[in-house]
């Protein structure tokens, strides 16, 4: 097993490889590692020349095709969603990609792994953007926990991805199984922080959430914790699990734009889970 | 569908689709980087080298108006596909030749190919007329690199290296503080370049071991450049640039730190080069680990210069004379140490109320050479580092991983660096 990691996004992302060749696997994994900063570069509002910042402030700012992607998806989701989920709404009127960006970047990564040949790894930006490419050896996936205050939820991933959100931002996911535990920092809040770990806005009622709801410009916190699971068959899979559990959280419920190919866990602060599996269950 | 109301993410979206078909049709293409062409035509650039540097390259000139990728060439059948889902409607080409024949509308390429494919190519496209971009180092041996020097000279068409200290703003700037008697007489300069990562990269899923081989090119004692030579390269043109002065001697050692059983290159290197008048560069360059990252040093005897190519701060001496601008400068602390922040356009960003600490260049160093290769074409005038420059500072590099490889002194002469 290789473990390869790097800080991008404000937070700790890991690929974790299983293979028979090191060297070659080293360098497969490096290649997505550098793919996944690139993206940090690109979707930064901290950066001046990023493309958040230069769409930040022109909006007729030039993209490319990849960047024009993301635009898109995200506008399908704002409009899925009802604007629960949009990367345009802030006080400034910056580009914010923070509650897609991590899934984004390991959308492009895993692409790097799989056309190379990587039939086994789990990749993870702060725990709670995930991927899961095959299953270690000798097991059925990659089982991973799901935090929350009302307890654990673990789900077995296998060529899916998955988003989680929490108002909060201390939620994340959690390698669980022995030899294939997921290897976070510290007890698995740690290394991330939930959605963009960037810290908190808003107020309201709920004034240490860190997620708004772009169409009030109010803080949510209803919801516990939410999470998305899809299938890597699906385009942009991590991307979307991102964006759609941010907005369940914003909407406290699952979004009537959401296909069936997107299975959801979402628990409320009175406990309790509510999953929509409409295609296969992995919840164990 | 929603019939939730359109916000100004629509605006961005059809924007960004309007500006990205604007590309394709040359009519509308709109003022901008590119000046030349007339009528408002952009400027046609083909690619040979689709790898991570090509990648790179294409998202920088996506960022530039007037400017359109018509064509890209590279060996490898997924690196095509992924360029041209990077630029669509862009044509791809398995060889080099095809694509000068086929686009006959092209008038610039920029070659990223492995360095010691750089020569063929080079001259290819001098041949045919075409402006040329080449990647630094321009080759990996002295005789290649006074080749495509000796076959630039004189022609119409520029031929640039990307050697991308020479047209970095914040490089640019320090550079008029170096060459005033807010440094004064230069003293030594030390540069470093450390990133841990195993220097491997993967040949294509399916790939026999010679394709593992020629895609680990750099690990290739037989025609790798080393360390020095590929990664040293940039660093070394700096202090070329800023002093003016070539070395004539260079001091260089290496060994492989990082445990990697089988590396004949070294991870770890260093080279110590002499100048004429008893000055001194050091450099040292790591895959095995990161600390420190990237930067130069230049040392004056008023003060010191340090550049880390999105950033640049000046050191000063207690004993040299305040400037009437410092009193408005920016200062970031280093531990004991306060450095003025050398900022671009600095008095641009002040009136804009944008002047803040450490703020850095708004783009990668690559944009700039890139953007800087395009005017030098439009605007008919030498590219920032031009064939010969560009041939003296590549061969620096050849003869420093020299004396890397063979762990003793080797002589810079002089007659070698002329064009």
């Amino acid at each position: 097993m290789l473990v390869l990691a790097t800080h991008a996004m404000g937070t700790r992302f890991e690929i974790v490889l299983h293979g028979e060749d090191e060297g070659r696997l080293r360098a497969v994994g490096e290649e997505a590692i550098r793919e996944i900063e690139e993206w940090h570069r690109r979707l930064s509002r901290f950066e001046p020349g990023s493309d958040a910042s230069r769409l930040s402030r022109d909006a007729d700012a030039l993209v490319d095709a990849e960047m024009r992607e993301l635009l898109e998806l995200c506008e399908r989701v704002r409009v899925g969603s009802a604007g629960a989920f949009d990367v345009g709404y802030l006080p400034l009127k910056l580009m914010d990609f923070g509650a897609v960006g991590k899934g984004w970047a390991l959308d492009r990564a895993a692409g790097i792994l799989r056309e190379h040949g990587v039939r086994c790894a789990l990749l993870h930006g702060g725990t709670s953007s995930v991927v899961a490419i095959g299953a270690p050896p000798g097991a059925e996936g990659w089982r991973v926990a799901i935090r929350s205050d009302g307890g654990v939820r673990e789900v077995v991933l296998r060529d899916r991805a998955m988003g989680v959100s929490a108002p909060m931002g201390a939620r994340g996911s959690d390698g669980i199984a022995g030899p294939h535990r997921l290897p976070v920092q510290g007890d698995g809040r740690t290394g991330g922080t939930g959605r963009d770990g960037t810290g908190r806005i808003g107020t309201g009622r709920y004034g240490m959430s860190h997620i708004v709801d772009p169409r009030t410009g109010i803080a949510v916190g209803a919801v516990d914790t939410a999470a998305v699971i899809a299938g890597l068959d699906i385009a942009h899979a991590a991307a979307l699990c991102d964006a759609w559990s941010t907005a369940m959280v914003v909407l406290g419920k699952r979004a009537a734009g959401m296909g069936d190919e997107f299975e959801s866990h979402i628990q409320t602060h009175s406990g309790g889970w509510t999953s929509h599996c409409p295609t296969t269950m992995d919840a164990a | 569908m929603s019939d939730y109301t359109s916000t100004r993410r629509d605006f961005v979206i059809q924007t960004a689709g309007a500006l990205t078909a604007m590309a394709i049709v040359p009519a509308l293409a709109r003022g901008g980087t590119w000046r030349g062409g007339g009528a408002g035509e952009p400027l046609m650039v083909g690619l040979v080298g689709a790898g991570r540097q090509g990648r790179q390259i294409l998202a920088e000139l996506a960022k530039m108006e007037g400017v359109k990728v018509v064509g890209v060439c590279d060996v490898d059948a997924s690196r095509r596909e992924g360029a041209a889902k990077r630029v669509p409607g862009v044509q791809t080409f398995e060889s080099f030749g095809a694509m000068i024949d086929k686009v006959k509308e092209m008038s610039a390429v920029i070659i990223a190919t492995p360095t010691h494919l750089h020569r063929e190519i080079a001259l290819g496209c001098i041949a045919a007329g075409k402006h040329v971009y080449c990647e630094s180092p321009l080759a990996h041996t002295v005789e290649d690199c006074r080749a495509i020097a000796a076959a630039a000279a004189g022609k119409k068409t520029a031929f640039a290296v990307g050697f991308e200290g020479r047209s970095n703003p914040v490089y640019k700037l320090a550079r008029t503080f170096f060459k005033s008697d807010a440094v004064r007489d230069f003293v030594e300069a030390e540069a470093q370049c450390f990133k841990k990562e195993s220097w491997r990269f993967p040949a294509p899923a399916g790939s026999d071991a010679a394709r593992e081989k020629a895609e680990n090119w750099r690990l290739d004692s037989e025609i790798s450049l080393g360390l020095a030579g590929e990664w040293g390269a940039q660093q070394f043109d700096v202090v070329h640039w800023y002093t003016g002065k070539w070395p004539r001697s260079v001091f260089g050692a290496g060994s492989v730190r990082s445990g990697d059983e089988g590396r004949s290159v070294a991870d770890t290197a260093m080279c110590s080069f002499g100048f004429e008048d008893g000055s001194r560069f050091a450099w040292n360059g790591s895959t095995a680990n990161s600390y420190g990252g990237k930067f130069e040093v230049l040392r004056g005897t008023n003060a010191a210069v340090k550049l880390a190519w999105s950033h640049g701060w000046m050191f000063k001496e207690a004993d040299a004379p305040t400037q009437g601008w410092e009193v408005y400068a920016n200062r970031q602390q280093f531990f004991n140490d306060e450095g003025i922040t050398l900022i671009a356009d600095a008095t641009k960003l002040a009136a804009q109320g944008a002047l803040k600490d450490g703020v850095g260049l708004p783009n990668k160093p690559l944009f700039y050479a890139l953007e800087d290769f395009v005017k030098s074409i439009g605007e008919e005038k030498p590219p920032a580092c031009d064939a010969t420059a560009g041939a003296r500072s590549s061969i620096v590099a050849i003869l420093a991983n020299k004396a890397v490889v063979k762990g003793e002194m080797v002589m810079i002469d002089a007659g070698m660096l002329k064009m």
